[in-house]
């Protein structure tokens, strides 16, 4: 019997430390990866004439410079364009003469990167564009918040480009801020909002739903806030427009062979640490053919808020649907949008391919959108691929503590219990008396 | 009888407890009216069962209509939880005291029928707290409902002793459990129905109340058990006179400063695992939805199905512990296990049905072994004590942890819970290891297989036998130091005999303490 628990003993020892070797391997790997490149991250606002202006993020590191520009000119919807290029000291010029003319044609060029000497530099190569199209409302009547359930009834659809759009900068946050005075909707306060927050560091925001974040990305908060439901049992819904054209040959009259694709994913986590609850990533990927290497994603977690203070108590779900090339969705988004006609150029654009999911906002009995009359949905937009979500220190020394204590305990006790067993062992031999059984 | 013969040789203070022999009505071997008899112990083993039905019925009912109390009484998790952590406060006192109050105050008739009245009662009060939401007066039903049932347990295991010990116990605890869990998952899958009936029959804004006023029902059934068992219980008591020795017993309360090691870890291992399990269940509902997307009714089952295994598997389980021994190792595996099943819940992705069955078998394995192992360490007088003992600190555990778990709930996610329920089990684990090595080094044998644990039980009972009888000479007789020799002639005589597996003479029972003795008058 001895001799079997020792056996057992010695067997449990072995796997358990194999699997504290585990858990040290992924301490050193967490700390491998503390290594991040020194960016310069700007936010700007760029005025043109009259009310129009764009916001410009621009990173710059020492080998390749980001931008991020951000235009409701036009006006139209909520447009993302992200451009990589190679060159540190390039920067985005924007020719407002050209942007805002009214022939299509003529608007090829107001968008383009340019060096240090403000010399033209060639398309890049990573680009993607993100365009909030348009907001969905339906009536959910199966309380299901599906938006593609055919019994769904009353969907209307509000364009993001007829607001009237203002921007605000405030510190390190742009704010951009869609209202109508002529929709029966709106109402004084009510209003569609975006905000751009980028980073320059890793790390996490203290705001649910708390994402890991790095110097690539950008935070883009979208909210709604305040605008009336037509009927008690109304959902919303957004339509974002997705597009990764690449280094797309844009040759007059030829259909676009991009190498590019972009894929939506739906990715699990079993680490809910930052988010309560929440274990599911949406995620855009934008890639390349070749060798699928993501040129840049946009993620969210499936989850939004219905409250101006995030709380697990006021969380609601996002449910997207896959990406689709449907025209009914895309084609709007595409039409009038200055930003990309100026960077694409309009027969350009025409060829691309985009691609729009629906994300909805809603779960089953959470009382509706006009419960709150609130929406706040967080994505993180960025370069390369997503940041890693790792274990937290909390949790990592936790684990090693658990581990680690029962397994002194047993190598300890295992060792007093073979000593006194030898000490025992000695002194019967030592003894004069043979035992009486 | 001459007087003298009634009453006991030996009177030195309370270790040496002595049976006193009385002249017992005889039935033929087998009637139903028979106390000694299969027929009739199985009565009295069903009534016991369903002597505490109710509370756990009416235990579980805010897991069971979670989503209907959130939403009537407008309320979030740790408002929820506390309807779970108001149960368990008194009883962190009270178990304690229901031990004290079973052994001396009322007596353990009494004492049932008085906790089942105290159930009833709290589940009236919570119902009409729900009825008028309030959500205070269902605390206090709630909190009155806690003072009866924690202690109900505990008289249903002092029950058990009484009626099994020693042979079967472990059979007995597993069924007694079975039914403590046939009761919450018959109410886990019967409260939304009724809730639903209720609705659709009365239409009326009181649903929720008067749904809880139904779930009363079951309270005032296992009330009827407890004065049928208490009735049972007297006449077997007043035929076979089994009582006035070992049970009236002058218990001191600080029999607790006397408590071995041993106990305080298994208290520890009772602690660490049971914190585990409760309050996940109760809160794992939104896991299984959440993580692995499963539908609401998906969520209750399979957070029922621990308490759905637990009922087949306890008996077979107590009964396979009961035959083979090694209880310790039971417990290892048991805590081992359920370790592994908080992991897969927490690191993966697995269809948790899986984990749920692990945790559902090892949490019956562990009751089974857990429980009976408190009587191999503490006298039968301080038995009471030491399970309601166990049962206080296990209610503290559950209070504390009902609500900290909530809260890291609500702050960090669920593979934080998950992480810090892993602890709560690696807490466990430590005391199981500890245990085990105590207990190699204290000789105590809570690890031997059931055969061997016999033969050294008879073995010890003869030995203490051949002692007594020495010391008893020493003091009635000639303190001769000859007699003072460890073998007495007369002990090794008796060793023999238990040896080949005879009974031990009647007339040796009398010398030999009552914790040892009802092994073999059982």
């Amino acid at each position: 019997m001895y001799e079997e628990m020792m056996r057992f003993l010695r067997f449990s020892t072995g796997g358990k430390i194999s699997v504290g070797i585990f858990f040290i391997l992924i301490v050193f790997t967490l700390n491998a990866e503390g290594t991040a490149t020194l960016r310069n991250v700007s936010l700007e606002r760029i005025d043109g004439p009259g009310n129009n202006s764009v916001v410009y993020i621009r990173s710059q590191a020492e080998v390749d410079c980001l931008h991020y520009v951000i235009s409701t000119v036009g006006p139209t919807s909520p447009t993302l364009l992200l451009l990589k290029s190679t060159s540190n000291t390039s920067r985005v010029h924007i020719s407002w003469d050209k942007l805002l003319h009214s022939n299509s044609s003529v608007v090829e060029g107001a968008v383009h990167l340019v060096d240090e000497n403000g010399k033209p530099l060639p398309k890049s190569p990573k680009t993607s564009f993100y365009i909030f199209d348009e907001l969905l409302e339906y009536e959910d009547l199966q309380n299901s918040s599906d938006i593609t359930d055919p019994k769904n009834k009353n969907l209307t659809r509000i364009r993001l480009n007829e607001l009237s759009w203002g921007i605000n900068v405030t510190g390190f946050t742009a704010v951009l801020q869609g209202t109508d005075n002529n929709s029966s909707k709106f109402t004084n306060t009510s209003r569609v909002e975006l905000r751009f927050t980028p980073f320059s560091t890793k790390g996490r925001r203290s705001v649910l739903p708390r994402m890991a974040h790095n110097e690539l990305s950008a935070d883009v908060e979208f909210i709604v806030d305040g605008i009336a439901a037509s009927r008690p049992s109304s959902r919303f819904a957004v339509i974002l427009v997705v597009a990764n054209p690449g280094n797309s040959s844009f040759l007059p009259s030829v259909k676009v062979t991009s190498d590019s694709v972009v894929e939506q994913v739906s990715k699990r986590i079993i680490d809910d640490e930052y988010a309560p609850t929440i274990f599911t990533f949406g995620q855009i990927f934008s890639k390349t053919k070749q060798n699928s290497a993501t040129n840049n994603f946009w993620q969210w977690r499936t989850v939004c808020y219905v409250m101006p203070h995030h709380t697990n108590d006021d969380a609601t779900d996002v449910k997207s649907t896959t990406l689709t090339g449907n025209q009914t969705y895309v084609a709007p988004a595409l039409l009038d949008n200055k930003l990309l006609q100026g960077y694409f150029g309009f027969s350009n654009l025409q060829l691309i391919e985009a691609r729009a999911t629906i994300a909805g906002f809603g779960k089953e009995d959470d009382g509706y959108y006009n419960a709150t009359a609130y929406i706040s949905w967080t994505s993180l937009v960025g370069f390369g691929t997503p940041p890693p979500e790792s274990f937290s220190i909390t949790v990592i020394s936790i684990l090693i503590a658990g581990v680690g204590i029962p397994i002194v305990i047993i190598l300890i006790g295992s060792v007093y219990l073979l000593k006194r067993r030898f000490c025992d062992e000695s002194r019967i031999r030592r003894s004069q008396y043979e035992p009486i059984e | 009888m001459d007087k003298d013969e009634k009453e006991p040789l030996l009177t030195n203070g309370g270790n040496a407890t002595v049976i006193v022999v009385r002249e017992t009505k005889r039935f033929t071997c087998g009637s139903i009216k028979d106390p000694t008899s299969f027929s009739h112990r199985m009565i009295v083993l069903t009534l016991m069962c369903f002597l505490s039905f109710g509370s756990y019925f009416c235990y579980d009912t805010p897991a069971a209509l979670h989503n209907q109390i959130r939403q009537d009484l407008d309320i979030n998790e740790v408002a929820f939880m506390q309807l779970y952590a108001w149960y368990s406060w008194p009883n962190v006192v009270l178990c304690f005291f229901g031990g004290f109050l079973l052994d001396r105050v009322f007596g353990i008739r009494l004492g049932s029928i008085i906790f089942s009245v105290f159930v009833l009662i709290g589940q009236l009060i919570y119902a009409l707290g729900a009825t008028v939401e309030k959500l205070w007066l269902m605390d206090v039903g709630r909190f009155i409902f806690g003072i009866g049932g924690e202690s109900l347990a505990v008289a249903q295991n002092t029950y058990a002793v009484l009626w099994f010990k020693e042979k079967d116990l472990n059979l007995v605890f597993g069924l007694q459990l079975s039914m403590a869990r046939i009761g919450s998952t018959v109410n886990m899958n019967l409260m939304v129905p009724v809730y639903d009936w209720v609705e659709n029959t009365f239409s009326s804004d009181r649903t929720l109340g008067i749904s809880l006023f139904l779930a009363a029902i079951t309270c005032i059934f296992s009330l009827g058990c407890a004065l049928l068992l208490a009735y049972l219980d007297r006449r077997a008591e007043r035929m076979l006179g089994r009582e006035k020795t070992g049970q009236e017993e002058v218990v001191k309360f600080t029999d607790v400063k006397d408590f071995p090691l041993q106990l305080w870890l298994i208290f520890l291992i009772c602690v660490g695992y049971y914190v585990a399990v409760f309050p996940f269940i109760g809160l794992g509902k939104v896991l299984f939805e959440e993580k692995f997307g499963f539908s609401p009714t998906q969520s209750s089952a399979v957070n029922s199905i621990v308490y759905i295994l637990s009922a087949p598997c306890s008996p077979v389980l107590g009964f396979l512990v009961d035959r083979l021994g090694y209880n310790i190792s039971w417990v290892l595996i048991a805590v081992l296990t359920t370790l592994f099943s908080h992991g897969l819940l927490g690191f993966t992705f697995l269809n948790p049905w899986f984990a749920m069955c692990v945790m559902g078998v090892s949490y019956s394995l562990l009751a089974c072994a857990l429980w009976p192992m408190v009587s191999y360490v503490v006298p039968l007088h301080q038995l009471a004590t030491a399970y309601g003992f166990m049962q206080s600190i296990q209610n503290l555990g559950l209070a504390v942890i009902s609500q900290v778990s909530g809260l890291i709930l609500d702050s960090s996610g669920y593979f934080m819970l998950e992480i810090f329920f892993c602890i709560c089990v690696s807490a466990a684990l430590i005391a199981t290891l500890l245990l085990y090595f105590v207990d190699v080094v204290k000789s105590c044998d809570l690890n031997l297989s059931a055969r061997k644990r016999k033969e050294k039980s008879e073995c010890e009972s003869v030995v203490e036998a051949s002692q007594e009888e020495e010391v008893a000479k020493e003091e009635l007789c000639l303190p001769d130091p000859e007699l003072r020799r460890p073998r007495t002639a007369f002990g090794i005589r008796n060793r023999y005999y238990s040896r080949i597996g005879a009974q031990i003479p009647e007339h040796l029972l009398a010398h030999t303490s009552l914790t040892r003795t009802r092994c073999h008058t059982v």
